[in-house]
This record gives structure tokens, C-alpha cells and sequence, in this order.
């Protein structure tokens, strides 16, 4: 994507050196300042949201709740002392990684020979598995948790990480095919025939020649994965009761409770997670873009 | 050789084809079965035939579920890609600081569905000083968005334009930078103008990423559930049931009617199904394309 930008930007100026295109570009530099005014203005919307509960978290408790609201505050950590020290959250923060890294590992070690295969097999069991996994996508998470939230109360794993890492990771399981699928299609099958020509096996080719070069699609596929999991609810509220709770679960529960004073507590926990999240996408941006220009699309 | 034999094949995709098939197409299975049964929690079905189908196609509750969640599915596709390819453009267009806005404008996204409700809900609620109202008090406004139908309503469909846009936004400029730069430039000197190019030119090009986009906003916006309960938690007296509040509530919140709440399940899935034949069989010929 890199060299794409480059080449663009290189064409660009050859175009400029046009006599007719000289005023054209003067132009195109006023349009430029009002597309990039337009975007910030776009970007702070969107970020208002997080803004305001940030400035709701540090406000001391009386001001946090008057209206109109006040601007002139001296800044508090107070809620997020409260938020580690007065509730479970740092204990269901805990659990939530736990939860989230056991179900990156098991999908790859499960989806990517899979996706090896589907990008390989000439035959026709490939597309036809490929459009059930779209349809799989398709289907409501209680169609399936339903059935499953019985099952686990019958064998006694309702309310433990075990059976959330399981759900979790089927459940997206057809969305992590679909993206590892486009990435194996980019690699070159020239590179499997010259490791099994080397005396490689099958198995030896994807895991000595194919994983290795795999590296930033995995990287994405786990990225992803690893989101999906921490931010999913449905499956994660139907699942759990106490030992297994994870983040979304308890904000909600949190919230339910619908009282004020839990509010800002509630604002410290957003601050709390918002901040590192955006951090991880921040720094794997790059593997997130590459995911979605290459994997899921061509999928 | 290099052509994969079926016992390869079926040895690689082993693990999870018996995963897909224990874990989501048997339970998918028990779904189908429970929507003809009587289940109540913890104890095995007793067949009813059509009975939980009679009662919901019945119910006004479920008819304005089922609306609501419709026309939700639809009002935010079609804002969502026609915002989203706008401000696709505008970056594309941008010759600087493209990643740092692509950055800023992802957070929405990226951050979990029940914190970003949860924030964005806040701005208008006026127990915080409700910062949307009091901008609007300058029109001489005052709105219920938490309390009123209608206000609620467009309050969660503009949660689901600020939450999911940014995907849209991350499909079709990632689109627009791989596009040949050659028939541009052509259909520029033949003098078509900036509309046309986009009509005639860019378009057609990213039509598969815009079947994508709308792939995934439909499917997931039938599905609509975390916003929902947590902008607006009565729901069903607020007027922003959707289809899956209702299944929660009728299985797991105000009783534990598996059967019912299956039926709900099967009949969201033949809508979804139903809604999304174009777009299947398009992923069908590109797969067999390759």
C-alpha cells in the first residue's frame, strides 16, 4: 500500500509540470484545505463521544451532574480509584485477555491448515464450504448460543472460560476462514511445488515454507480475532454468570444497575478501555488495512 | 503434485470443519428443532408442530420487532455507503495526514460495541448536561431521545451510522487506492467531468466492495442487540425492540421460552437468507472464478 501512495504521489507532480495544469493545481489546493477542514470536523464528531466520558470521569462528582455543564473543574482521579479499588473490574479485565489470547490461539491452530487447504483444493468442496462459512456468518449469535447455553448447563461448564473460549472462537470461526483464505490465495502455489520438489511433504511445505511467509495475514487474522473476542456480548452475557464475566458484560450490568453514582465509575472504565484499544489498532493499522484490502474483500 | 488430493484436503481442514459442525451447525440443528417444541429451560422439548411459529406471526410485539428491524437494516446500509464512499473519497483526495484521520475516525469503531453505546448515548442524555440538547435549545429544541419513540429510534440508528460507518469508509478507500490511475486521467482529457468519472468510472470499479459492505451492514444490522440494550434498555416500552432484544427477552429475560425464542431465530434467518440471495450468489461465482 506503501509504494502504491508513492507511485500516485510521483505521477502527480510529472502532471504538474503541464503548463495547462498549473492553475488547475492552485485550485486543487484550495480543495484540498476545505476536504481536510471537513474531515476534522467528521473525526471530532466521532470522537466527541469518548471526549465527554473522559470529561465526565476526571469531573469531581458534584459537577459531573449539572446542566448546563460545567466547563471550570479541577481534575480528579477519584473514579478511577474507586472503578480498581470499589468493583471487579480489574479482575474481569484480567479475564477478558485471558479469555480473548485463548481464543486467538485456538482459531489460528484450527483456521489456518483450513484455510490452506480451501485456498489449494482444486475441487469443487472448497467455494461450496466458503458460501456455507458466508451463510454460518449470517446466522443470529443466539441461534447458536441458545442450544449451546443448555448444553453447558447439562455438563456443568456454564459460567467457566472453557466454554466462552469454545463459543467464541466457533462462532467467528467462519469469519477467520474467510479472511486467512484470501491471504494463502496471495501466496504464490509455485512456493508449495518447490518445497515438496525439496523433498517436503505437504505438511512440511505449510509449516517449514507457507506459515513462515503467512506472517502479517496470521498477524491480521489474530488482530482481528482478538477483537471480535474482547468486544463480543451476546455470547459472552448468555455464557457467564459471575467466574467468567468478561468487560462488555459488566459494563452493561453496570449500567443496568442505573444509578448514578455508578456513572462515573462507568466513565472511568470506558477511558480505561478505550484508550488501550485504540492503541492496538493505532500500531497494527497496517495489518488491520492489509486485512481488509486483501483478505476479506477478496474472500 | 501440486494439486491438492481430497485426503489432504479433508486432513487440513479437519479440525475445523468438525468444530463448525459440532459447535455451530448442531446447535444451529437443536435451534431448528426447539422452534417446533415446547422447551422450557433445563428440560427436553415436547413437539408443539406450529404452534411458537402461530404465535409469533400473531404477535403484534414480534410484527413491530420485525418492522422496526427492517427498516433499521435498510435506512442505515443505505446511509452508511453513501456517507462512507463521501468521506472515502474526501481521504482519498486528502494529499496529507490520510492515516492520522483514518486513525482518529476508526475509534468509533474498533472500540467494543457496549462502551461506544454506552459513551455516545451519554451526549444525549441530559442527566450529563446532555451536549446534543443543549446545541439544539439555539433551534428552540428539546428532545426525549431516551424516553420518546421516535427520538429513540433515530437515536440508535445514528449510534449505528457513527459505530459502523468507519468500516465502510476502511473498505472502499482501501477501493479507491488500488484503482488504475490510466482511465482517469483518460476520461478527464476526453473532458468528463468529476461526476461523471465517479458514475461511470469509479463506481462500476468498486461495485464488489460495495456489494461487501452491504453484505456485512445487512447481515449485522438484522442482528442489531448490544446498542439496543444498552441506549435504550426498556426497549420494548421505548419502542426499539428489535428482533434480537425480543429473543433475549423472550428466552432468557422476562421468561425461558426456548421454543418461541427459536422460532424467532429461524424466521430472522430466512429473512436474512432472503435478503442476501444477490449477494450469495455473486460470492458463489467469485469463488468458482478462482
Amino acid at each position: 500500500m506503501t509504494t502504491l501512495g508513492l507511485t500516485r504521489r510521483t505521477r502527480r507532480s510529472t502532471i504538474a509540470l503541464r503548463p495547462t495544469a498549473i492553475a488547475r493545481n492552485r485550485k486543487n489546493l484550495w480543495v484540498s484545505w476545505g476536504i481536510g477542514a471537513v474531515l476534522a470536523l467528521f473525526a471530532a464528531i466521532s470522537l466527541a463521544p469518548f471526549i465527554w466520558a473522559m470529561l465526565t470521569a476526571v469531573k469531581p462528582f458534584r459537577q459531573a451532574f449539572t446542566n448546563p455543564p460545567t466547563w471550570a473543574f479541577t481534575p480528579e482521579a477519584g473514579s478511577f480509584v474507586d472503578l480498581w479499588r470499589g468493583t471487579e473490574f480489574a479482575a474481569v479485565l484480567g479475564n477478558t485477555f485471558v479469555v480473548a489470547i485463548c481464543t486467538v490461539i485456538v482459531a489460528l491452530l484450527v483456521g489456518a491448515p483450513a484455510a490452506y487447504a480451501f485456498a489449494r483444493y482444486a475441487g469443487v468442496v472448497g467455494p461450496i464450504l466458503l458460501v456455507l462459512a458466508v451463510i454460518l456468518r449470517t446466522i443470529p449469535r443466539f441461534a447458536v448460543i441458545l442450544p449451546f447455553y443448555e448444553a453447558a448447563k447439562a455438563v456443568g461448564l456454564y459460567d467457566t472460560n472453557i466454554a466462552l473460549v469454545a463459543a467464541l472462537v466457533a462462532v467467528n470461526m467462519p469469519f477467520t476462514l474467510i479472511l486467512l483464505v484470501g491471504f494463502f490465495r496471495e501466496i504464490p502455489i509455485e512456493l508449495d511445488e518447490a518445497a515438496m520438489i525439496d523433498g517436503c511433504s505437504r505438511f512440511g511445505a505449510f509449516r517449514r515454507v507457507i506459515i513462515p511467509v503467512m506472517g502479517p495475514g496470521l498477524v491480521t487474522a489474530g488482530v482481528f480475532t482478538l477483537l471480535l473476542a474482547f468486544q463480543e456480548y451476546v455470547v459472552a452475557l448468555t455464557l457467564t454468570q459471575n467466574a467468567a464475566v468478561t468487560i462488555p458484560v459488566f459494563i452493561a450490568a453496570q449500567k443496568g444497575a442505573d444509578d448514578v453514582s455508578t456513572y462515573q465509575s462507568l466513565a472511568a472504565a470506558s477511558v480505561a478501555l478505550v484508550i488501550p484499544v485504540v492503541l492496538i489498532v493505532f500500531f497494527a493499522r497496517r495489518y488491520l488495512v492489509a486485512g481488509i484490502g486483501g483478505g476479506a474483500v477478496k474472500g | 503434485m501440486e494439486i491438492m488430493k481430497l485426503k489432504q484436503f479433508a486432513g487440513f481442514s479437519a479440525p475445523a470443519i468438525v468444530l463448525m459442525v459440532g459447535l455451530l451447525v448442531i446447535p444451529l440443528g437443536a435451534t431448528l428443532t426447539w422452534s417446533f417444541q415446547n422447551v422450557p429451560v433445563g428440560q427436553p422439548g415436547v413437539f408443539n408442530g406450529l404452534a411458537n411459529y402461530a404465535e409469533i406471526f400473531t404477535s403484534p410485539r414480534f410484527g413491530e420487532a420485525a418492522g422496526f428491524t427492517i427498516v433499521y437494516t435498510l435506512v442505515i446500509t443505505v446511509l452508511k455507503v453513501v456517507i462512507g464512499f463521501g468521506l472515502a473519497l474526501m481521504l482519498h483526495r486528502l494529499p496529507k495526514g490520510r492515516m492520522v484521520i483514518l486513525g482518529l475516525l476508526m475509534a468509533a469503531y474498533v472500540v467494543p460495541t457496549v462502551i461506544g453505546a454506552l459513551n455516545f448515548s451519554w451526549l444525549f442524555n441530559d442527566i450529563f448536561g446532555g451536549p446534543v440538547n443543549r446545541l439544539l435549545e439555539v433551534f428552540g429544541l428539546h428532545i426525549g431521545w431516551l424516553t420518546e419513540t421516535g427520538p429513540a429510534r433515530v437515536l440508535v440508528g445514528l449510534h449505528a451510522i457513527w459505530h459502523e460507518t468507519p468500516f465502510v469508509i476502511l473498505v472502499l478507500l482501501a477501493g479507491l487506492q488500488t484503482l488504475p490511475e490510466e482511465p482517469m486521467e483518460a476520461a478527464h482529457l476526453d473532458g468528463a467531468n468529476w461526476w461523471q468519472r465517479q458514475r461511470y468510472l469509479v463506481i462500476p470499479m468498486l461495485g464488489p466492495l460495495f456489494t461487501f459492505v452491504g453484505l456485512i451492514s445487512v447481515m449485522d444490522s438484522l442482528k442489531v442487540f448490544d446498542s439496543i440494550r444498552i441506549i435504550t434498555p426498556a426497549a420494548e416500552s421505548v419502542g426499539t425492540e428489535s428482533l434480537m432484544t425480543y429473543v433475549y427477552s423472550v428466552a432468557l429475560g422476562e421468561s425461558y421460552r426456548l421454543g418461541v425464542a427459536s422460532a424467532v431465530n429461524v424466521a430472522t434467518i430466512v429473512l436474512t437468507l432472503v435478503l442476501l440471495i444477490p449477494f450469495l450468489r455473486s460470492t458463489w461465482k467469485g469463488a468458482r472464478s478462482v
